[in-house]
């Protein structure tokens, strides 16, 4: 462990530090608009797998790495002109789709009969069982990867 | 005034109890320490505290001052903003999570308008969830702390302490679904209500004899979670080397300390809550003549105390301890001749009961047990508790669909 | 009630900013934590028709995005982490030899 400035600027400069901490306020931000559209289960969930798990894989990462500070370079030249064409028409073909779009989907009011985590747990074993149990396979599959792939090498 | 009172009731009353709330857990937090601390000491035959006031009931008070009055460094080279973050971080979420735990479910009716005894609405639907997501959270604390102290020591503490912590809380959130099986709901109110389904059975009604393998990951991996002996290593570490708070000094360190008993608290109020019945009384529901119980322990206790008070060697004790003892029997007496007041008392009073049983369980364990090694600690969350954790699931699936087969047995 | 539109606006603003900087970083890192912010903008897209249509399909198919979300992260960082012990460098143009 070096006691060097990548320590010190860990979340104060720019670079990847700086990403994290964005990347996680927008992760609450985004449980807490859940919870404005009344889907309180996903906000839980997106808080705890989100905010408490996967941003901690991120953060042991950039510790291990000691990838705080981002090397200072300029933004890169190879993508530049494609890149921005490509963003700007994204952009442009999804604010035009949605300007288009005149009378906006009326919002239904909440009826909260069915409360969210009722309604969600009755789809998932009911007509989505099939993904669910693909999913679960798929986080073995993960899960036997990233041990795989962190191991040392034997040599 | 009283028009903008009556507008934002509801602000004003959830304001008042936020504060309320807060004095008494940091209140109760200072004396938890006290406690502990008595406890240790007399487990090893000899006093704690005991000069600092009467049987050093002021100890705490030192405490505080001492740690206000004490030097606030910060270490050179140490990323301030995360510095000062991180035990902060720990200490906001560890309160935040009493706010979301019912003390009791009769509001008190106050000017025309319901109080409930506890922050969150009665009806959080996602009550558990959310005490869950705040405990998820609360990894960055202990995380954020090792990293921006610019020291070996402290970051190694801290990934430690953070893997331990994530570690436990898969065995954590899976030991608790036998109960949400069985309760049907994340609303702490309504796994509550499904203890008292049968109120004749009393103790025997409540969910620590279906699921004890699961009260037992449950209580092992909240000890872990919160980093206590024997799961204290991480911490451990400052008594031999370094830990993650070793570069913090007195408020900040304060602060983590503080977080630590609060979420000792708020564990104990969890394993009350699911499983040994929150404010439902052990006695089963006839036996009314039980509901004088706090009062037959309140008013021998507070007599007790004055009578201590009298024979006590220094004239303070003499004079503070009568006047507490007096106010301990005093509220028994208030019980004895308001029975509504009575009726109204019997939930907190054994919600809070069994969070002092489960605090005791846990100083009892700081002064028996010694503390597991690294790679043991992981061993034990990852192959032993786990698993369990999902054999539990498993068998009280099981067991719940055979009865909704076949019946109910 | 907030209109649905504004929250799809949202959610393709933050899409957009997602692919901006999937494109222009080349911390291989912040590229990862770009996708994470590009899944989590149609999450929130998803959740806020969910709401609009009084169904319970779009919080559904939330949780799928986010059980995706984190596999991928998990092997992701695995091999971030290989990449970053082999070339000694986090820049993702420093990781070029199968160029031409």
């Amino acid at each position: 462990m070096r006691n060097d400035s990548g320590t010190r600027r860990f979340l104060c400069a720019g670079g990847t530090g700086r990403d994290w901490r964005g990347q996680l306020d927008f992760a609450e931000a985004s449980a807490g608009l859940y919870l404005l559209l009344g889907a309180e289960f996903v906000a839980a969930v997106q808080i705890i797998v989100y905010g408490g798990a996967i941003m901690v894989l991120f953060v042991f990462v950039i510790m291990l790495l000691n990838a705080g500070v981002e090397e200072h370079t300029s933004i890169s030249k190879m993508a530049g002109a494609p890149g921005l064409l490509l963003v700007v028409a994204l952009a442009g073909f999804v604010a035009a789709t949605i300007a288009k779009s005149t009378e906006s989907v009326q919002a239904a009011p909440q009826t909260g009969e069915i409360a969210s985590t009722l309604g969600i747990s009755n789809m998932i074993f009911k007509d989505f069982v099939y993904p669910f149990e693909l999913t679960s396979f798929l986080i073995l599959v993960a899960v036997l990867g990233a041990t795989v792939l962190a191991q040392r090498e034997k040599s | 005034m009283t028009a903008f009172l009556s507008t934002n009731a509801e602000l004003v009353i959830t304001v008042v109890k936020i504060a309320l709330l807060l004095f008494i857990v940091l209140t109760v937090n200072a004396y938890l320490t006290w406690f502990e601390r008595k406890v240790v000491a007399h487990m090893q035959s000899r006093w704690g505290p005991h000069r600092v006031g009467p049987h050093g009931l002021l100890q705490p008070l030192a405490d505080g001052v001492k740690f206000l009055f004490k030097e606030d460094p910060t270490p050179a080279g140490v990323d301030k903003f995360v510095y000062y973050l991180a035990p902060l971080l720990a200490l906001a979420l560890a309160l935040t999570s009493i706010a979301l735990i019912p003390f009791g479910p009769d509001p008190i009716r106050l000017f025309n308008h319901d109080i409930y005894l506890g922050i969150a609405p009665l009806d959080v639907n996602i009550g558990i969830l959310a005490l869950f997501a705040i405990t998820a959270m609360g990894v960055y604390g202990v995380a954020l702390a090792g990293w921006s102290s610019n020291s070996k020591y402290p970051l190694l503490g801290g990934l430690r302490s953070s893997a331990q912590m994530i570690s436990y809380e898969l065995a954590l959130t899976m030991s608790v679904v036998g109960v949400l099986l069985m309760a049907g709901s994340f609303n702490l109110k309504q796994i509550i209500e499904a203890q008292a389904h049968h109120p004749e059975r009393g103790i025997f009604g409540w969910n620590v004899w279906p699921q004890i393998l699961g009260f037992f990951c449950f209580f092992v991996a909240a000890v872990a979670e919160t980093n206590r002996v024997p799961f204290d290593l991480p911490e451990a570490e400052s008594e031999l080397v370094a830990g993650f708070h070793t570069e913090y000094a007195s408020f900040k360190f304060a602060m983590f300390f503080i977080a630590e008993y609060t979420s000792m608290i708020t564990v104990s109020c969890l394993c009350s809550i699911l499983f040994f019945g929150g404010w439902l009384s052990p006695f089963p529901a006839s036996w009314t003549f039980t509901h004088y119980l706090p009062s037959a322990i309140l008013i021998p206790f507070g007599l007790w105390v004055i009578w201590d008070g009298f024979r006590y060697e220094t004239i303070f004790g003499r004079l503070i301890l009568p006047g507490a003892g007096t106010v301990i029997a005093g509220l028994g007496a208030v019980f004895v001749l308001f029975p509504n007041v009575n009726e109204f008392i019997q939930a907190p009073f054994w919600l809070l009961s069994k969070i002092f049983v489960f605090l005791f369980v846990y100083v009892w364990m700081r002064g028996t047990l010694p503390r597991f090694r690294y790679d043991q600690l992981m061993a034990f969350g990852w192959k032993l508790l786990l698993p369990l954790s999902i054999v539990n699931v498993i068998v009280t699936s099981f067991v719940i669909l055979a009865r909704m087969t076949w019946g109910a047995k | 009630m907030v209109p649905t539109n504004y929250y799809v606006i949202l959610s393709a603003i933050l899409f957009g900013l997602g692919v901006f900087a999937f494109i222009f970083k080349r911390n291989i890192i912040t590229i990862f934590m770009s996708i994470e912010l590009m899944l989590n903008a149609v999450n929130l897209a998803f959740v806020a028709f969910s709401q609009a249509l009084g169904k319970l399909d779009g919080q559904v198919f939330v949780l799928f995005v986010i059980v995706v979300a984190a596999s991928e992260a998990a092997v992701g960082l695995g091999i971030i982490i290989l990449i970053a012990r082999n070339r000694q460098t986090l820049n993702v143009e420093r990781v070029d030899l199968l160029k031409l």
